[in-house]
């Protein structure tokens, strides 16, 4: 954003804090880049040199510590081992060097697999079946949803110590011990309170409006689910995507129209709606003002129907009043950098006005859009061309 | 010839009576404008038409035909909301085709 190199920012920092900030977490990451690098270095240190006290930093390397976690080895005699031929194979040779010869691999690779698939299937299971639950308490009315919330948390506060020899005795009686399905469930029944709570959270913050819009244009509530949260959170994920409109119209005000016009497909939508109640719509080069609040007059062509449907957010964001008062290289800039409750005297005659710009917009879009139908505007900008 | 039509339409949420008997018929090319204080079902009654809530009791008809139990997705009307309900992770062209 252009605005924010204006002489004094608030929010953004300036180069050499930002190189400050910059040379501390290099230096936090690097101390915290040790023990990881101990680890790998241990690993390539003989038995004796990993145990040895004081530790050693310099050492000669040795592939020994991978020989006997891949396989097995026994103890023979030296006059046994002079019977043998020559090593086979480096571990082999290492062993000899013990007095022990390879006898075969270790368990290490099936055990591995096994913890994978472990912990693959009980993670699945417990994100899908916290998903659903997630859902259903974040967008239903359910009853007693927090005493159930509280309760699905309730069973985090268990120490499981307290639950191992009961459920140890009926996992033998099922057959479930030893098993990899009876690994699988029982930490998916431990994890599952986790993911419901995380996910809530989650689903809480994409307005359900997006999925409701999305059964209205003809999806399930399913497929709305699947098409829109998981879309909008994989988006927030990524870093590009501005979940909450009021960030996003932020960006659209500051951007200025010539930029949004290549970004947003030919339209662009421009508003000054905080003084007095002014959108517009930008349509190549033509534009098509909206003034409402005190005067209500509409000035020059009728906008589209993108223009009443800002009025109706710009009316359910009426706290958004206080903004004006702020300087204007504040404003835009972060939706968090508003004063919350600076509240004047001017406010509610604000609102008043906002309350009628809704109205004024609840006409305007049927107006607009019918105007702007015949004339091919609507047409002529989400084409694009010009 | 579109038609919309409420009849006696009542929404409760537990205790709370939202919609009392609701009658009204907005014709072809009419505009209909529900105005109310906050909380005096308004929205309520919107959403119910969309079918994104369903009534306690009464029928909605859009073109005569009863909807008052068909899913959203399965009645042929729009709806604008109050939250700008675009799509954050499409751009225009693609808020506009969907579905």
């Amino acid at each position: 954003m252009s605005e924010a190199n204006t002489a004094h920012s608030v929010v953004e920092p300036s180069p050499g804090t930002r190189r400050f900030a910059g040379s501390l977490v290099v230096l936090y990451a690097v101390i915290t880049m040790i023990p990881l690098l101990w680890i790998v270095l241990t690993s390539f240190k003989s038995p004796d040199d990993a145990i040895s006290y004081p530790p050693k930093v310099f050492f000669t390397p040795s592939l020994e510590g991978f020989c006997n976690l891949f396989t097995t080895r026994s103890r023979q005699t030296p006059e046994f081992i002079r019977t043998l031929g020559p090593p086979q194979g480096l571990c082999d040779e290492i062993a000899r060097g013990r007095n022990m010869v390879v006898a075969g691999p270790s368990n290490y690779v099936p055990r591995f697999i096994n913890s994978l698939i472990i912990a693959f299937g009980s993670t699945v299971l417990a994100v899908a079946l916290g998903t659903l639950s997630a859902y259903g308490f974040s967008r239903f009315r359910v009853p007693l949803k927090d005493d159930l919330l509280f309760f699905i948390l309730s069973t985090r506060m268990m120490p499981p110590i307290a639950v191992a020899i009961p459920i140890y005795l009926m996992y033998r009686t099922i057959g479930l011990s030893d098993t990899r399905l009876g690994m699988i469930l029982l930490y998916t029944s431990v994890n599952v309170s986790l993911a419901v709570w995380l996910l809530k959270g989650f689903i809480d913050e994409i307005p359900r409006e997006y999925e409701e819009a999305a059964m209205i244009d003809g999806y399930t509530r399913f497929q709305a689910f699947v098409k829109v949260d998981a879309a909008a959170g994989d988006d927030r994920n990524r870093g590009n995507g501005d979940l909450l409109p009021d960030l996003r119209l932020e960006r659209v005000r500051f951007r200025g129209a010539s930029d949004l016009r290549q970004r947003a497909d030919g339209a662009a939508l421009h508003s000054d709606h905080h003084r007095g109640g002014r959108a517009g719509l930008a349509c190549g080069r033509r534009r098509y003002d909206a003034v409402s609040g005190a005067d209500r007059r509409i000035h020059g062509a009728p906008a589209q129907a993108l223009v009443a449907r800002h009025y109706l957010w710009s009316r359910s964001q009426m706290s958004l009043d206080t903004h004006s008062s702020m300087p204007r290289q504040l404003r835009g800039q972060n939706s968090a950098a508003r004063p919350a409750g600076s509240h004047r005297d001017g406010d509610h005659r604000r609102g008043r006005r906002h309350a009628d710009a809704a109205i004024f917009a609840d006409a305007l879009f049927l107006v607009v859009r019918d105007h702007a139908v015949r004339h091919g505007d609507v047409h002529h900008c989400l084409e694009g061309q010009e | 010839m579109a038609q919309i039509r409420v009849e006696a339409l009542d929404k409760s949420f537990g205790d709370f009576h939202a919609v009392k008997a609701a009658s009204f018929t907005v014709e072809d090319g009419e505009f209909l404008c529900l105005l109310g204080p906050s909380g005096c079902g308004k929205t309520t009654t919107l959403r119910m038409i969309a079918g994104l809530e369903l009534p306690t009791a009464g029928t909605i008809r859009l073109d005569g035909e009863d909807v008052t139990m068909n899913r959203a997705s399965a009645r042929d009307i729009a709806f604008v909301f109050q939250l700008f309900a675009l799509y954050p992770h499409m751009n225009v062209r693609r808020n506009i085709g969907f579905p």
